[in-house]
């Protein structure tokens, strides 16, 4: 076999049931360790049996929701990637090109700066919720409909710029210093100290968008050849366009306003398996909701042990991880093009 | 067996009118040649008979209205072949051609033995069998252009549109393309081929259309479409004609002064 062949070295069966079973043990670890390290049996039986003292407690109520929602969160994060590098045809793409995360992250900062976020507990996500929902709808206002890729890239980094932009204001203007230290931490992204109600609020938004995005593939096939030679296969590309961006709206806009904006999942991800599943758009989605979860929730565990002054907040750290590797992933496309 | 019939074919875009008033048939069995000059409006008629630009006029596709036909029953009834070898991700060449059998699959619906035994008939008819795990974006030019030809052929629509399909291709993988296609119409097919190279056209073709500023110069037998007047019309050449092992052809010779 030539260098870089495209055949896939291993089964999409197989592929899936070891991502599964890695997800299955870093979610089983992920409640165990912490401030407070909980072993196993006692974890099953904070979670199965119902027990009432101080480590089912811990469990259930403070690592459980900070568990699925860095699984949900991780998951749309790798499946809105996958989705969008298709659609642009680009391994450079990922969920925050359209500008949903920093308009969610806009949207959080307002509610702190306006102290409306402390009125009552949903109050930042719901904000943080509105801002994705007001870029997605002028993304799809501006680009959706009959506009070329170009125009849909333009507009995502003219609404994430802008974003960006009225963001840096309100830290600018902060009213006293918390509050400048609050907007900061929150946009630092994390999933510490999230509640159940936060997980109810966000699940239902971020099923409806992988149940938006689970539809996508073939169409992603079909655009390898091209544009015009996917719609002669039958593809409707408005449509295709319209699922995508919505479901990455919906997906990773509900998971922003939990969590704060967490980047670099959605670019990697999809990167990593890209080469496992012979490159094919379709065969990738799964995979890539899969391991997005499994590297976030590592990625929560290891910000839970890394010995810091305080905690790790979860977006540092995959930005950390993730700025380095994209500068490689660059170095790589270049050499290939040469 | 009349598989297209596009009459009366319009296509402006941005005001300027880039095809008027042109028509273009093909019977089941036919290769049809859409020849002219560059800006002739040659790929713009094929896309809007491909329902890939917007139009005015009749299309007829077996004789039904092609806006009758939803998209995938569109996708069954016309392949189509863009101009171009580009493939955006390093595929197998058996899995770019197993697209072709998209218009052919429900949502959800995975492929069966009808769809593996269409990419086996495409992929032996290419001649590319023994390339189906290699990576077409390490594919020499002409095997690649047979590839994305297969992935077209693998749809098995009664109708091909080709658009430039020997463009960029050496004088060998330009006839092979060419004995490919006039083997795919002699087992039934209707194909519209795009072509620059008029030797080939009038050699291989069994009709050919000329087109020329958005209208359609001349229609029939190669040569009389071919004859001085049309080349001279159209394309500002004079040709060298002759025979050789008992065919006639037609090669561009000479460019003529303007007026």
């Amino acid at each position: 076999m030539t260098a870089g062949a495209a055949e896939a070295r291993i089964g999409a069966p197989t592929l899936a049931v070891g991502l599964v079973a890695l997800l299955a043990g870093l979610a089983f670890l992920s409640l165990q360790v912490g401030q407070v390290a909980i072993p196993a049996a006692e974890v099953l039986r904070g979670l199965v049996a119902g027990a009432d003292d101080r480590a089912a407690l811990i469990v259930r109520e403070i690592r459980l929701p900070r568990l699925l929602l860095a699984g949900l969160i991780g998951a749309s994060l790798g499946l809105a990637g996958a989705a969008l590098q298709g659609l642009l045809r680009n391994p450079l793409a990922e969920p925050g090109l359209i500008g949903v995360s920093a308009s969610g992250g806009l949207g959080a900062v307002v509610a702190l700066y306006f102290g409306f976020a402390a009125a009552f507990p949903l109050a930042l996500p719901l904000s943080a919720m509105a801002g994705a929902l007001i870029a997605t709808l002028a993304l799809y206002l501006l680009a959706a409909r009959d506009a070329s890729i170009l125009t849909l890239i333009l507009a995502g980094v003219a609404i994430s710029s802008f974003a960006v932009a009225m963001t840096s204001l309100a830290l600018n203007l902060s009213p006293t210093p918390y509050a400048l230290s609050e907007m900061v931490l929150w946009l630092l992204g994390s999933v510490k100290d999230r509640s159940m109600a936060d997980v109810a609020l966000a699940a239902p938004f971020i099923l409806l968008g992988w149940a938006l995005l689970a539809g996508v593939g073939r169409g992603l096939d079909a655009l390898s050849l091209g544009e015009e030679a996917a719609r002669s296969l039958g593809v409707g590309l408005g449509r295709l366009r319209a699922l995508i961006i919505g479901g990455t709206a919906l997906s990773v806009g509900a998971g922003v306003a939990v969590s704060g904006s967490i980047g670099f999942v959605g670019l990697v991800v999809p990167h990593l398996l890209r080469p496992l599943v012979g490159h094919q758009p379709s065969r990738l989605l799964l995979p890539s909701a899969l391991g997005g979860a499994a590297l976030l929730i590592a990625a929560d565990i290891a910000a839970r042990l890394i010995p810091a002054r305080g905690e790790l907040m979860l977006g540092v750290l995959t930005a950390v991880i993730g700025a380095p590797f994209f500068l490689w992933l660059i170095l790589q496309t270049r050499r290939r093009m040469r | 067996m009349t598989r297209l019939t596009a009459d009366g074919i319009n296509v402006r875009i941005d005001g300027a009118e880039i095809v008027a008033g042109a028509s273009l048939a093909a019977a089941a069995g036919e290769l049809v040649g859409l020849i002219g000059p560059n800006g002739a409006g040659k790929t713009t008629l094929l896309r809007a008979v491909a329902g890939l630009a917007p139009c005015d006029g009749t299309v007829l596709l077996d004789g039904r209205p092609a806006a009758a036909l939803d998209r995938r029953a569109f996708a069954r009834a016309l392949a189509y072949l863009p101009q171009g070898h580009d493939v955006h991700w390093p595929l197998t060449a058996r899995r770019l051609v197993a697209l072709g059998r998209l218009p052919h699959l429900a949502p959800w619906q995975r492929p069966g033995p009808a769809d593996a035994a269409a990419i086996d008939r495409a992929m032996a008819r290419t001649d590319i069998a023994h390339l189906g795990g290699r990576n077409v974006q390490t594919l020499s030019g002409g095997e690649r252009a047979r590839v994305l030809l297969a992935r077209a052929l693998a749809v098995e629509a009664p109708l091909l549109l080709a658009d430039e399909p020997i463009a960029a291709l050496d004088p060998y993988h330009q006839l092979h393309v060419m004995a490919l296609l006039r083997a795919t119409a002699d087992a039934g097919a209707a194909i519209v081929a795009v072509l620059h190279d008029l030797t080939l056209a009038a050699r291989h073709c069994d009709r050919l259309v000329l087109m020329h500023e958005g209208r359609v110069l001349a229609e029939g037998d190669p040569a009389a479409v071919l004859d001085d007047g049309n080349l001279r019309a159209a394309y500002r050449l004079a040709a060298l004609r002759g025979t050789h092992e008992g065919s006639s052809f037609v090669l561009p010779w000479r460019r003529l002064p303007e007026g």
